[in-house]
């Protein structure tokens, strides 16, 4: 018995110093700039020409994202299809599709539509559109939810983007909106300037937004939303923990 | 039998000397001896009073035997966070209550924590030569992922590691 002590050996929230990483590189590994997928990179290396931490490397190794490395060990090199995808998970993610859509996604991909980011965004949009329509179908169209696409029993699922295709109509001063209708973008255009969301944000707030400016902001909407309600969240839990 | 509490900011301390000595003790024929000897538990201290005091991210648990902590865990998003993913950072005991389940009961509340939280799948990292905590791992259904070998940078060291996961549904 060598050991008596039950240790993940994993340090939570420890910042990776990626300058600190400097000794991993291959320097046998021949890099031909004619052959451009022939190129193998380190772990290192990866990561930072995909923008990722290595950490993230591997859950999405683990996740079926991406495949094994093409050497295995600690040196582990990578190819140029791991940057590829990794680049191509950035946009879909982009585009708040779920990982397990992601995994779907770019399974049925050759590798150059991989390469192709009108491609990946075209595949994005279309997935999106899908969802709406199931949800429209499912529900019937109208007056099973509350608090709107963000809302509590909402039509949003975590990882989809939640401006398109279906919003709830905005209501007036005191009335709950999003029971009435759910319709897609052409309901927006058709209120136009008129029209506003109500997003619910928490057991006590909301965001009132117009619903052209909601359409704009998009992606930097959801994020704020989320972030808002995280805080909410929190905050009320700890009002009631007190 | 320990009992399994939310960790507090008082816990810091406490958590951060466990911490320390688990290093010291469990890695001292793996990693540099000098470096082990550097870490500090002030230091450590005030990163653990900064985590527990960002709530909502990471979720910590400290096991108690007679009033006195003897354990903690630490769970929380994966790297990048999704919806049904959940990471186990840490699980550490203080050398003398290693052997009594305390670590069984502590790894069970944390799945508990994260299943509650969402989670279809947890995932772990840990060390590649930490045999016996592998195995611990092992008998509680977690499975070694293939090629998962990676090298991580803790407190100025390269510690290879292995993942592995587990599935909740």
């Amino acid at each position: 018995m060598t050991t008596d002590t039950i240790d993940s050996s994993y340090e939570e929230g420890e910042p990776m110093d990626s300058n600190q990483n400097t000794e991993t590189t291959d320097q046998t590994t021949p890099i031909e700039p004619q052959e451009a997928d022939a190129r193998e990179y380190s772990l290192d290396e990866l990561s930072e020409a995909a923008g990722v931490t290595p950490r993230t490397v591997r859950y999405y190794i683990v996740e079926g994202l991406l495949p094994p490395p093409v050497s295995t060990g600690r040196n582990a090199t990578y190819s140029q299809e791991h940057l590829d995808r990794l680049l191509a998970i950035a946009m879909l993610k982009d585009m708040f599709l779920p990982l397990r859509e992601i995994r779907h996604q770019l399974d049925m991909l050759t590798a150059e539509q991989l390469r192709d980011p009108e491609y990946l965004a075209s595949l994005s949009r279309e997935f999106l559109m899908e969802r709406a329509q199931e949800r429209r179908q499912r529900h019937g169209g109208r007056g099973r939810h509350r608090g709107g696409p963000f809302g509590p029993g909402g039509t949003f699922e975590p990882g989809e983007f939640p401006f398109r295709g279906e919003r709830g109509e905005g209501g007036e001063r005191g009335e709950r909106p999003h029971r009435e209708h759910h319709r897609g973008r052409e309901f927006a255009r058709e209120f136009g300037p008129q029209r506003w969301d109500r997003i619910s944000l928490g057991e006590d707030a909301e965001l009132h937004i117009r619903s052209r400016k909601a359409e704009s902001m998009g992606p930097e909407l959801f994020a704020v939303v989320m972030r808002l309600r995280h805080l909410f969240d929190e905050e009320g839990r700890g009002a009631r923990g007190r | 039998m320990p009992t399994i509490r939310t960790a507090t900011l008082a816990d810091a301390e406490t958590i951060a000397t466990i911490h320390v000595r688990s290093w010291q003790h469990t890695y001292r024929d793996v990693l540099p001896p000098d470096k082990l000897a550097a870490l500090s538990i002030a230091e450590r201290t005030r990163a653990f009073q900064h985590r527990l005091v960002e709530s909502g991210v990471m979720h910590y648990l400290v096991a108690e035997h007679s009033g006195e902590v003897i354990g903690f865990a630490g769970w929380g998003p994966t790297e990048p966070p999704t919806d049904t993913g959940r990471m186990l950072y840490s699980i550490y005991l203080a050398p003398a209550a290693v052997g009594h389940g305390t670590g069984s009961t502590l790894l069970a509340e944390v799945e508990r924590g994260m299943i509650a939280d969402g989670a279809e799948t947890g995932i772990l990292h840990v060390l590649k030569e930490n045999h016996p905590t592998r195995r611990f791992y092992e008998r509680h259904g977690w499975t070694l992922v293939t090629d998962s070998d990676q090298d991580e940078h803790f407190f100025g060291m390269t510690v290879h590691t292995v993942a592995y996961t587990k599935a909740f549904v």
